[in-house]
């Protein structure tokens, strides 16, 4: 209880260092920009996975989701932002990845590719990283054909950077069909 | 003579002699101290004042001189008039002092030579004043400068002079300066070296020739010639008054010049007489001193011999008296005293001697009484011894002496009795033997019967001492017990203290318990509240972490421009980090505070469910303890009365004991007396033998 309240001076000098290896880190990141891929960083479970930061519009907590009868699974609902309707994907159905319930809290990322803007569902939003270009391999090959699809690539720390532009563009995707990929 | 008057005579004769030699000696003490004193005061007040008074005198003469002196001095300065008011009534108020003292000399003292004197100074002085009065006149006749004969000559030479100058004649002239040089040198010189009188008449002459012989008018011619003989008249008359003046004064010096010599002698004189008044002074002190002497001298001498012969004439018979008495004393009565005279002494000797005649007489009726005394005895003696050899018969005989006769008589009558009693005894003594015979055997059979009686008491004795011993016991035991239980009541009493004090203190706890679970109530809802607060903390985090995030994304679409924003979103972000893991933290604390908390409410309530026990069990304690108190409290009193029935009961041991001694006691009294009895019975028996025995010796009458 102690430690938690009351630091002493080691402590604060330790928290002080961490802040400002992190400063010059992003700097030393950000002196090479052409080399580098910014990447929005969520959980969904115990996955990670990055969406390239230039299709991102802005991330909010999941609030007031209206669940809409008759749409797919990977359909979770709508949510109001600022008067306007999104949709809410649940990339776990997209991705195959294990959903038994509906989401009820976590953040939701607004991201616009091939003209849609839909709300993605995730656990967690992780944060922004600049990943260089050729950090990024090749999907796994053990990933599931379907969803290795969605996937641009692994980097060396298992963060699997989706292509937004391939999800959102599948044509399982449209409202009221199944999810092509997921429905087995 | 002197030893026939009484002592009393003597005494009184010779104070009263040695009182008139005193009152002599003073007597002519007082004389001559009065003539002394009368010599003294005659020589103050006459011969001193005589002398001062001449001295005076003589200041005065010498004062007149210079009154008179002065006067011829200062005329020439001052004037007649002033001079003669100054000096010349000095002069006259000098001589009239001396006048006057003289006078009273004159009357002071009584010797011829000094009254002479004074005289001649009386006549000398008057005689010099009338001189002097005289030469003043003269002098003032003469004149000076512009008075008198001087004037009259110099009024005449200057008419002379005028007239000759206004006519031009140098001859007239000369010769008037001749005449006047001669007039000058007289005037400053005097008449005594030159005859400048008989020089002025020549040249007088030759003027009145050369005025004849001028060629003046006639008329000024004989104004000339008769204002010349003016002259010529007044220059001769000054020159005589000169003359005259001169001679006056010489005389007047010689008159008063004996004076110093008259005054000197009185003043000799009169001290002389002082000399003289002292002298006799000092002789008749003298002859006084030596009368005051030699009465002195006669008073001791004659006080002396006054004493001397009256102390010895008194020793001599005090002496005779004291070595009588001391004879007297020693005994020997046979000495007398033969008085001298018919003082006191004498008297005292007469007495003595009858005192002795009567003690002689005395001791001879003495000795004859202590004779008949001793034949008396002697008589006597010889009964007695008769009587106490047994012989009773003997009779006491004396011839013819009263005195002893009854006492003789009644020693006869006593024999007599002694026989009868004598035989009496003897028959007595025989009964008083068998009597005690029947006593002894008596006694001596009561004496075993006494003696058994004795055992059983001693016996008795025993058993009591025995008996009081037990009790003594029983008694110190009660009391122990008595003690015990005395102190197991404070025992209990303090047992009963101590479980109140506990049922306190355990009340104490209980409210202590209540505080403690109110207090942890209290926490447990701000450990909620807490909660409470951080949730929203949390909840702010996760916005704030939202935001940043978003910040981000903006800052790193705008490229180059957002990358500060970037920066500062990425911090942000950090801080909502930060916060949610703080909060995290908090929330962990949190539950454990609570679980904490509700621990203790646990263990409160436990607490206060042992603490209502323990007040149950101690209640309980101190009723059975009150009880046990109690209980003691009755074992206490119950022993406290054994001990005092105990006690009681040793005291009537203790009487019985002292009873039983007493008894002992009275028995062991009763056996010694058995065997006194027993003893004087003996005794009485052998008594009785002795006694037959004894009476045997004495022959009856």
């Amino acid at each position: 209880m102690n430690n938690a309240t009351i630091l002493d001076a080691a402590a604060i000098q330790r928290i002080l260092e961490e802040r400002a290896a992190a400063l010059a880190r992003s700097a030393a990141d950000d002196h090479d920009p052409v080399k580098t891929i910014p990447l929005v960083e969520l959980s969904l479970g115990a996955e990670r996975f990055g969406i390239d930061l230039q299709q991102v519009q802005e991330i909010q907590p999941l609030k007031g989701l209206s669940r809409v009868p008759g749409v797919a699974a990977h359909w979770a609902g709508v949510v109001n932002l600022r008067g306007r309707l999104y949709p809410v994907l649940d990339l776990r159905h997209v991705l195959g990845l294990a959903a038994s319930d509906v989401p009820v809290e976590g953040q939701i990322i607004v991201a616009a590719a091939v003209g849609l803007e839909v709300a993605l569902w995730a656990n967690d939003v992780l944060g922004v990283r600049h990943i260089p270009h050729d950090a990024i391999g090749p999907p796994p090959l053990e990933t599931g054909e379907g969803s290795r699809a969605f996937i641009s690539g692994v980097t060396a720390e298992l963060l699997s950077v989706l292509d937004l532009d391939v999800i959102l563009s599948d044509p399982g995707l449209a409202a009221g069909e199944p999810s092509p990929k997921s429905d087995r | 003579m002197f030893s026939s008057l009484t002592l009393r005579t003597k005494l009184i004769g010779s104070f009263l002699v040695i009182l008139g030699l005193t009152l002599l000696v003073g007597v002519v003490s007082w004389i001559s101290q009065e003539r002394a004193q009368a010599t003294v005061n005659h020589l103050v007040q006459v011969d001193a004042h005589v002398t001062v008074l001449i001295v005076q005198s003589r200041l005065a003469l010498a004062r007149m001189r210079e009154n008179e002196r002065n006067y011829f001095l200062r005329y020439h300065e001052i004037g007649f008039a002033k001079a003669r008011a100054n000096y010349v009534a000095e002069m006259q108020k000098e001589a009239a002092s001396v006048l006057d003292k003289m006078a009273e000399v004159r009357k002071l003292s009584t010797d011829d030579e000094v009254g002479k004197q004074t005289h001649v100074i009386e006549q000398i002085v008057k005689k010099f004043e009338i001189a002097f009065l005289k030469i003043v006149e003269q002098t003032e006749q003469r004149g000076f400068k512009d008075s008198g004969l001087e004037g009259r000559l110099r009024d005449a030479v200057h008419e002379i002079e005028t007239m000759v100058q206004g006519e031009g004649l140098d001859a007239l002239t000369i010769l008037m300066l001749q005449i006047r040089r001669s007039e000058k040198d007289y005037m400053l010189r005097g008449n005594a070296e030159t005859n400048y009188v008989a020089q002025t008449k020549k040249d007088v002459e030759r003027f009145r020739t050369a005025v004849a012989a001028s060629k003046l008018p006639p008329e000024k011619k004989e104004r000339l010639v008769k204002l010349a003989d003016q002259y010529e008249s007044a220059f001769v008359k000054l020159a005589d008054m000169d003359a005259t003046i001169k001679a006056d004064k010489e005389a007047n010096d010689l008159l008063i010049m004996p004076l110093e010599d008259v005054t000197a002698k009185l003043r000799d004189r009169t001290i002389q007489i002082q000399d003289a008044a002292r002298a006799s002074m000092e002789s008749a002190s003298r002859s006084t001193r030596l009368i005051t002497l030699t009465s002195c001298l006669a008073a001791v001498v004659l006080g002396l011999i006054l004493a001397l012969s009256l102390s010895r004439s008194i020793l001599r018979s005090v002496d005779a008296c004291l070595r009588f008495a001391e004879e007297i004393g020693h005994g020997d009565l046979s000495k007398r005293l033969s008085p001298q005279g018919s003082d006191e002494l004498a008297t005292l000797a007469t007495h003595l001697n009858q005192m002795a005649e009567k003690l002689q007489t005395a001791a001879q009726t003495e000795a004859r009484a202590k004779e008949s005394l001793q034949s008396a005895m002697q008589a006597c003696a010889v009964f007695a011894e008769g009587v106490a050899s047994g012989k009773l018969s003997a009779r006491v005989s004396l011839n013819g002496q009263s005195e002893f006769t009854s006492m003789a008589d009644n020693l006869n009558a006593m024999a007599l009795a002694l026989s009868e009693i004598t035989n009496k005894v003897r028959g007595e003594s025989q009964n008083i033997s068998s009597a005690a015979a029947e006593i002894l055997a008596t006694v001596t059979q009561h004496s075993s019967s006494v003696s058994q009686q004795a055992a059983a008491v001693t016996e008795t004795t025993a058993t009591v001492d025995q008996m009081r011993a037990a009790a003594e016991q029983t008694a110190k035991k009660a009391g122990e017990v008595a003690q015990i239980a005395q102190a197991s009541i404070q025992v209990g009493e303090d047992g009963t203290q101590a479980v109140d004090d506990i049922q306190k203190a355990m009340e104490q706890i209980r409210e202590r318990v209540d505080a403690i679970s109110r207090d942890m109530l209290g926490l447990s809802e701000q450990t909620q509240q807490i909660g409470e607060i951080t949730a929203a903390v949390n909840d702010i985090a996760d916005q704030s972490k939202l935001l940043a995030l978003n910040a981000t994304i903006e800052a790193a679409k705008a490229g180059e421009q957002g990358k500060g924003f970037a920066v500062v979103a990425a911090e942000v972000r950090n801080l909502a980090d930060q916060s949610k893991q703080a909060t995290a933290k908090v929330r962990g604390i949190l539950s454990e505070i609570q679980k904490a908390t509700n621990a203790a409410v646990m263990a409160t309530e436990q607490g206060s469910k042992g603490v209502e026990v323990g007040i149950n069990l101690a209640q309980r304690a101190g009723e059975g303890i009150s009880k046990l108190a109690d209980t003691i409290r009755r074992a206490a009193q119950s022993a406290q009365q054994i001990a005092a029935s105990t006690n009681q009961q040793t005291m009537g041991m203790d009487q019985i004991a002292l009873a039983m001694k007493e008894i002992n006691q009275a028995t062991k009294q009763f056996v010694d007396g058995a065997r006194q009895t027993q003893l004087a019975a003996q005794s009485l028996t052998e008594l009785a033998r002795q006694m037959q025995s004894l009476t045997a010796r004495f022959e009856a009458a």
